[in-house]
């Protein structure tokens, strides 16, 4: 794991210096909300519904132990004892109080944690695989480059008032679990004919109220040429993005407006001009990084543990099912702890639950903890033989729901619960599908489903990628429920289809049962999920179960 | 037909701990709605909004919204958002720690405290 540097310890310290005294010219009056405002955003503190919000940045979503500690100390002693993973990979506490939030940033400097560039028009925390360093299918741990570009986009001068805020996540992998196509840069790795690995970099890709899907501006950008290229596509957005206009502003719009090609060729322009004298980072730095992502001394000693469990015990074959992934190591699994027990908020996790993990992650996985942008926590090495005493412990914990990939495994956003830009809520609708499901039983009949539900047209729930996506709305006063099918976060990413008119909170759930009901039927076999039925056959059939009156109406005529 | 001015309260949420807070006609902030000082026409609802933006150390974002009048006299909110503000979460967000909370006793977990 990387450990911060004198550079980073000082960076950190002064920063949260300087907001103290911020915070307390705010409070004896010297600064207005106005002048305020945008000093609190910077350091990740946002206003909501009721209360102040704090976002912690947690880089690349990797965690250890000591630090998972301390963001359980941190929800007791300044919050109400839980916090909320988010799907930026981010930890944010919901009730902070104003005076505290020094102390806070305090504390978490102390496991070298911050919450910088959470917010604001700047390079935000670089998301990637939650798997990363530890899945069977990966070229490289993504990683170091992901605390590369860290270290780069920190502070950068050039990147402090871009036009709107940046998003980047890298993933190893060819297959996308970080959603790359979503984001301002997304950046997968792939192979060349030599063998040689590199990154297949995408441009343009975003939720939000025009969602668009990212263009590969290079299939193959050789490793050693990543921050110069990236400087170079900063540059033309910082020079061409507008900024007339806030809802115009992000990079997508760029890309849109201008075209791919001549787009491909400003950026080809500007890289060939600043490689020239680009100042590449030392090689020792480079060495430092990957040397701290260098995986575990893994233990390959086995037994038959984890076989004899699953043999005996129905419920624990079930976790295994769907919690646990394949690990590069054989004698390895990945253990994915679902924070979405049926009928919680998902994403939630109380300090108790967060210092079980640390335990976990200490006792049996080599100190790691990972949070996904699907808002639960992984243990991303734990031994095979190990894996029942980790599930006993989980399950004693109300830890073990055994439901990864799973209708009930539902992304959402806080919604109007907490957000105050929210138009309805998100939570009680993934509350109400996951009992709702479970009550019936389908669960596993129904089987691979992404639900992701947002609170309003900004999408930080997902809900364009989500198998079937929801989008609660406002209209006449009251919560509407807009859906989208068909919707893809992987590496052939689709933006889902609107269905048609939303549905209010009551009728939503009757809407959903016809829509799964006709899938069950229509689907070629069991194995055959949801968005795979969805692309074999289109919209039709889910859009009659959703509309049998428009259907009926359509017959008849 | 004119149209109809629905009353209007001042809100905003408290500086030091974002608590949502109601102007009242002592010119204090309550965090009761039932102590909040009614503006029944538009031009009372621009003076009270002004009052409310006075005190900016004690508060963040005043703005004006819709309330309905009860039998009481007292008011409330028209609009899901602003009933949502006024009663908190609907979710019950606290339920899953006590449920961790018995499970952490019936293991015997022991932890550092953090730091
Ligand atoms: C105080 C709460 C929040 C505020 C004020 C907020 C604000 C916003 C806004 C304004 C956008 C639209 C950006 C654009 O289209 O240019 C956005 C997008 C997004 N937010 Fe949030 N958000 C909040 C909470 C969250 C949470 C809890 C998450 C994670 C669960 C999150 C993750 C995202 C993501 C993934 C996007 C869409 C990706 C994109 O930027 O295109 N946000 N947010
Ligand atoms: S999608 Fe809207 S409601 Fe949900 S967190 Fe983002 S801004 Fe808030």
């Amino acid at each position: 794991m990387y450990r911060y540097n004198d550079f980073d310890h000082e960076f950190v310290k002064s920063r949260t210096e300087e907001f103290r005294s911020q915070v307390a010219r705010r409070i004896d009056g010297s600064l207005t909300e106005d002048e305020f405002k945008p000093l609190r955003l910077r350091n990740g503190l946002y206003l909501q519904l009721h209360a102040y919000m704090l976002r912690v940045a947690v880089p690349y979503g990797t965690l250890n132990s000591a630090q998972m500690q301390q963001l359980a100390y941190i929800a007791e002693r300044w919050d109400k004892g839980y916090g909320h993973f988010t799907t930026r990979q981010n930890i944010q506490y919901n009730w902070p109080k104003l005076a505290d939030i020094p102390d806070i940033l305090d504390a978490l400097a102390q496991v070298e944690m911050h919450a910088i560039q959470t917010s604001g028009n700047c390079i935000r925390n670089v998301t990637s695989d939650h798997f990363a360093g530890a899945a069977a299918d990966e070229i490289e741990d993504p990683r170091p480059t992901a605390e590369l570009l860290r270290q780069w986009s920190t502070d950068h001068p050039e990147f402090q008032y871009l036009p709107r805020k940046f998003k980047i996540a890298i993933t190893g992998s060819p297959n996308d679990r970080a959603v790359t196509r979503a984001h301002d840069i997304g950046l997968r790795m792939v192979r060349n004919e030599a063998g040689e690995a590199g990154y297949e970099v995408m441009v343009g890709g975003g939720l939000g109220r025009t969602p668009m899907v990212g263009k590969t501006v290079r299939d193959f950008l050789p490793k050693a040429d990543l921050l110069p290229y990236l400087e170079a596509i900063l540059q033309v957005y910082n020079l061409h993005g507008r900024r007339d206009n806030k809802y115009k502003a992000r990079i997508k719009i760029l890309v849109h407006e201008t075209g791919l090609d001549p787009l491909k060729a400003d950026i080809e322009a500007a890289f060939q001009s600043i490689r020239k004298t680009f100042v590449h980072p030392k090689a020792e730095l480079i060495a430092g990084l990957d040397a701290a992502f260098a995986p575990p001394e893994f233990n390959n000693t086995r037994s038959l543990a984890f076989e004899d469990a699953q043999a005996a015990n129905p419920a624990f074959r079930a976790f295994v099912e769907t919690n646990v992934a394949e690990h590069k190591n054989p004698a390895y699994g990945i253990v994915t702890i679902s924070l979405k027990p049926v009928g919680g908020a998902p994403g939630d996790a109380t300090a108790e639950q967060m210092r079980l993990v640390a335990e976990l992650a200490e006792l049996y996985g080599h100190d790691e903890i990972r949070v996904s942008h699907e808002q639960n926590l992984i243990l991303p090495h734990v031994r095979q033989s190990d894996i029942p005493l980790v599930y006993q412990r989980l399950l004693e914990a109300g830890l073990a729901t055994a439901n990864i990939g799973l209708i009930s495994d539902i992304i959402a956003c806080p919604g109007m619960d907490y957000c105050a830009l929210a138009t309805a809520r998100s939570i009680p609708i993934a509350q109400d599908i996951a009992t709702h499901f479970e009550a019936r039983g389908l669960e596993r009949e129904i089987g691979h489903m992404k639900i992701k539900i947002s609170g309003c047209i900004n999408a930080c729930g997902h809900h364009h990628v989500g198998h079937i996506g929801i989008l609660g709305l406002e209209r006449k006063g009251q919560e509407l429920y807009q859906i989208t099918l068909g919707g893809d976060g992987r590496e052939n990413m689709a933006v889902g289809e609107r269905a048609g008119p939303g549905f209010s909170a009551d009728a939503l759930m009757d809407a959903l049962d016809r829509l799964i009901n006709a899938y069950l039927t229509v689907r070629e076999h069991d194995e055959e999920a949801f968005i795979d039925t969805y692309k074999r056959l289109g919209a039709a059939p889910f859009l009659a179960a959703l509309y049998p009156e428009e259907a009926d109406d359509a017959r008849a005529a | 037909m004119a149209k109809v001015f629905p009353p209007k309260i001042v809100s905003a949420n408290d500086l030091m701990d974002g608590d949502v807070v109601y102007l009242t006609a002592q010119n204090t902030w309550s965090r009761q709605i039932t102590e909040a000082v009614i503006a029944p026409d538009e031009a009372a609802a621009e003076i009270l909004l002004a009052k409310g933006e006075e005190r900016q150390d004690l508060i963040v974002g005043a703005y004006l919204l819709d309330v309905a009048i009860g039998d009481d006299g007292a008011p409330s909110p028209t609009h899901f958002r602003e009933k949502y503000r006024l009663n908190g979460p609907s979710i019950d967000y606290l339920a899953p720690q006590k449920q961790s909370f018995v499970a952490q006793s019936n293991t015997q977990t022991t932890l550092s405290e953090g730091a």
